[in-house]
């Protein structure tokens, strides 16, 4: 029996150890890119006033539970901003469709995991005799729940990732090319007057 | 031959029409006023002074963003598909 499952726990450790990093590296990806994009959606739209600032839009993502809800005013936020001349109903309805997926996925996964955890412990408490059939049902729920939560998880990270690529297009072709990277210098340094540095010419003590 | 009497010394100043103040001030004839009434989105983003804050990429990170939450999915899939196996294991199909 032993041998039997070191198979399934074997791999069960290797796709943990696949998994939590990657899992990170993504979230992690994603509040930089959430950040620019907001950075980015300012600057497209000055005369928009945005609700959350990108700091602010980062940091609310991080707070567990309610950053299901915020993340749907963000998103919704940094796509009117990255798309300031028109109607984008595509864009609209990618982050409505977004927002609604991630809110019933973490309904679900939330009400399940108590669910089941209160079940087990009532269960398997200390002092009661649970039957081989009572833990089978266990597992098999568990096992169901833990598929439907995944299925959910893949449909609210494909319109993330859908979500992704439209703001990103949005926000490349808003400019009408691609967008580079510069630090720009002012184009007319103010003059320094020798061995002050700093002080421009022009100032009120050199004129008098 | 008949001639028309010119008169002789200065021209009168010409006299303004009387309707051509009421007429300027008519509103269907009045110029537009310099502000419109909903603020226009400038055409391009006012850069900062000090150059530093331009709209940078994002596709790319995008593209990196949503490859690293298909591998997190793809090892979820496997970690569902172990976890099943394990389960079959200890209790049976």
């Amino acid at each position: 029996m032993s041998e039997l499952v070191d198979g399934p726990l074997f791999l069960l450790l290797v796709t943990g150890f696949l998994m939590v990093p990657t899992a990170l590296a993504a979230a992690a990806t994603a509040l930089v890119w959430v950040h620019r994009a907001r950075t980015n959606a300012a600057l497209l739209s000055p005369h928009l006033r945005l609700r959350y600032s990108p700091t602010a839009s980062v940091l609310l993502l991080l707070i567990p539970v309610a950053n299901a809800y915020f993340i749907g005013p963000i998103l919704g936020d940094i796509r009117a901003a990255s798309f300031p001349y028109g109607h984008d109903e595509r864009g609209t309805r990618l982050v409505r469709a977004f927002w609604a997926t991630t809110v019933v996925t973490a309904a679900v996964a939330g009400t399940g995991n108590l669910v089941l955890s209160a079940v087990s412990e009532w269960l398997f408490a200390p002092g009661r005799a649970a039957g081989e059939a009572a833990a089978h049902h266990v597992t098999a729920a568990a096992l169901t729940f833990q598929t439907v939560t995944y299925l959910l998880a893949v449909a609210s990270a494909v319109l993330f990732a859908l979500v992704v690529r439209h703001i990103s297009r949005l926000q490349t072709r808003a400019h009408g090319r691609p967008l580079i990277v510069t630090r720009v210098t002012p184009p007319h340094p103010r003059p320094t007057v020798p061995g002050r540095p700093g002080r421009p010419t022009h100032s009120r003590r050199r004129n008098r | 031959m008949h001639t028309i009497p010119q008169p002789s010394g200065p021209r009168p100043p010409m006299a303004q029409p009387p309707f051509a103040q009421p007429y300027a001030q008519h509103p269907f004839t009045q110029q537009p006023s310099a502000q419109p009434p909903f603020p226009q989105p400038p055409a391009r983003p006012p850069a900062h002074p000090s150059g530093q804050l331009r709209p940078r990429p994002v596709a790319g990170l995008g593209t990196v963003t949503i490859v690293l939450v298909a591998a997190a999915l793809a090892a979820g899939l496997l970690r569902l598909a172990a976890t099943s196996w394990a389960s079959q294991v200890v209790f049976g199909p």
